[in-house]
């Protein structure tokens, strides 16, 4: 752990990480998404190779009135793709933690996913790095979430849950 | 299998039997039985025109991509005298790979097995310890093999592994002037494929896929959790409804089209999908620019019907922001690539808006076409459990209209352009000596 931000313990900063799996895993819509820092959210699923500066299609680029949509789709009980709700379950670890700007701390964590539904099990593998800042009344909040897909590259089936 | 059961697996009477488009029918099995999809390799995909990739996809010297198309690989480049070349994936000594990259940048490829170059024109480079091949080996004979046919087509790169047939302007046939429309919606008069492409796994036959491709009956269903405004699910609903003025039509060549241009509700909307929301200076700027090249009658047309919604036989779907390519993989599972369409020419803002609009509603992660995927899917498996059972294929058969240019058109959401593929399917499947 090589945070030097005296702000957030990297005690803190698992815990949130694992808050946050927890609440993806477990399909606690409303809560994931109180996570988040309106002004700064980024949920992001690239393809490899993408640059700054060109425009090039995500897998998922969602700002924070796209998240907001995402989740009010899931809630809505009538996307396809999650009715059932996919079963989820995934692991983290290796995760390395370092300061990220404006008073961020970065964690960079290798998962493992296993999604079930009734058709077809699916395992999602890959980096997720998270981007937590203090809260000014306490406790972290998101601003960035990427996932690095092993699989990118390859053509996949539908990704309707929060990976 | 053995070689004796050839003859007894052609799949020639089952298709018959199978697909009768006149009846509104087709069998379950149609979309399972491993000798129908084997047969459609050689006589659909060995034979058509097909959608392989856009010149903008390698703009530099050297760039290429590589990629699967109707199950041969194969190679696209751009050479050093500024040409595309097409080139068979396939090392002409054993057959093995000479690409090994989804794309980048080289002056040659390179064999791994035993090291034989090629430039990206195909041209044969080296062969290494060549003295035992003699002074007859002439490089010229070994260079690797382009398709039998390659055309382009306004930037898009088609193929065909049958030395003989229809020109892609007779393929494309009452098509041509739809996909016209759609890449006139630039100012240059050109697309850009240049934004990457999302990779899809549809656990479904290709031929499903098809099918939806001309369904406008579908939407208020499968995409009812997709509409986010009240305001936008009213247009939705309605133009997807009995009262939609909205025309399907079947183009000929199993191609079809889903025509907006009656109906008001997205007239207008539709710009918004093309260029940036309000009337900001960037889309005074492009609709000025696509004045300047079209005149402003016509520009003001194709900004009021925005991008068409057409299926080109057998693998090329446009649609709003994207360029759809399909690929058979078995007849459980095929591929789809949809590649984001930039406007040459446009704003800045009005291409990332195209983009973002992509971004949220397609890809796998997407709040309309995930749900199209799962519904695919769960229809492939339920049709595969009952493969015995007929297909209803029969919406808006009695309300067709026959048009002079052999075109038929019905209402939007009648299934007329799904039959036009099956008769087309028909003819190729079941050609006198196939």
């Amino acid at each position: 752990m090589s945070s030097t931000n005296t702000m957030v313990s990297a005690e803190e900063v698992i815990d949130f990480v694992d808050h946050e799996t927890e609440l993806a895993d477990g399909h606690r819509l409303q809560e994931w998404l109180d996570l988040w820092n309106p002004d700064r959210a980024l949920y992001h699923v690239p393809y490899p190779g993408e640059t700054p500066g060109r425009l090039q299609v995500a897998i998922i680029r969602d700002g924070y009135g796209q998240l907001c949509q995402r989740i009010q789709r899931l809630s809505s009980g009538s996307a396809h793709a999650q009715e059932p709700e996919s079963k989820l379950c995934r692991v983290l670890s290796r995760t390395k933690i370092r300061d990220g700007e404006e008073g961020s701390v970065i964690a960079s964590s290798n998962f493992v996913c296993v999604e079930w539904r009734p058709d077809r099990e699916v395992l999602w593998a890959g980096t997720v790095i998270h981007t937590v800042a203090p809260r000014p009344d306490g406790g972290l909040e998101l601003w960035h979430k990427e996932v690095r897909l092993v699989n990118a590259q390859k053509e996949i089936p539908p990704l309707a849950f929060l990976i | 299998m053995s070689i004796t059961d050839v003859a007894v697996s052609d799949s020639t009477d089952r298709v018959r039997d199978w697909v009768r488009p006149d009846e509104g029918k087709v069998l379950g099995r149609i979309y399972t039985d491993p000798d129908v999809h084997r047969d459609e390799i050689e006589r659909i995909w060995k034979r058509s025109w097909l959608f392989a990739g856009h010149e903008t996809e390698v703009p530099e010297s050297g760039d290429y991509v590589s990629r699967t198309v109707g199950t041969v690989p194969l190679i696209i480049s751009r050479t050093a005298d500024g040409e595309v070349a097409v080139v068979i994936n396939r090392c002409m000594h054993r057959g093995g790979n000479v690409c090994t990259q989804e794309c980048g940048n080289t002056k040659a490829f390179t064999c791994g097995y035993h090291g034989w170059s090629y430039r990206n024109n195909g041209d044969l480079l080296g062969v290494p310890y060549q003295q035992a091949y003699g002074p007859e080996f002439r490089k010229s004979e070994h260079g690797l093999q382009p398709p039998a046919r390659v055309a382009t087509y306004r930037g898009f790169i088609f193929v065909s592994y049958a030395p003989e047939g229809p020109t892609i302007e007779e393929h494309l046939g009452n098509a041509r002037e739809v996909l016209d429309r759609y890449i006139d919606l630039s100012p240059a008069g050109r697309l850009r494929l240049d934004a990457g492409y999302n990779r899809i796994r549809l656990d479904c036959n290709w031929k499903m896929y098809a099918e939806n491709s001309s369904d406008n009956y579908h939407n208020n269903f499968v995409h009812a959790s997709a509409y986010m405004t009240e305001a936008a699910r009213k247009i939705a609903l309605a133009i997807s409804r009995e009262e939609s003025r909205g025309v399907v039509w079947a183009l000929g060549n199993g191609h079809s089209y889903l025509d907006f241009r009656n109906e008001e509700l997205v007239q207008g909307m539709v710009l918004r999908s093309a260029a940036a929301s309000g009337e900001d200076e960037d889309e005074l700027q492009y609709r000025r620019d696509l004045e300047a090249r079209l005149g402003a009658e016509k520009a003001a047309q194709l900004l009021s019907e925005g991008p068409p919604t057409l299926f080109i036989f057998p693998n090329l779907f446009v649609i709003q922001q994207d360029i759809r390519r399909l690929e058979p993989v078995s007849e459980t599972r095929s591929h789809l690539y949809q590649h984001p369409a930039m406007l040459d020419g446009a704003p800045l803002s009005v291409n990332k808006a195209r983009l973002t609009r992509h971004e949220t509603a397609y890809g796998p992660a997407g709040f309309v076409m995930s749900d199209d995927l799962e519904i695919f899917a769960q229809c492939q498996q339920t049709v595969a459990e009952t493969a015995d059972d007929w297909i209803l294929l029969s919406r808006g058969m009695r309300r067709e209209e026959q048009c002079d240019n052999g075109t038929l058109r019905a209402h939007v959401t009648d299934e007329t352009g799904m039959r036009g593929m099956w008769r087309e399917y028909l003819k190729l499947m079941c050609r006198d000596g196939a």
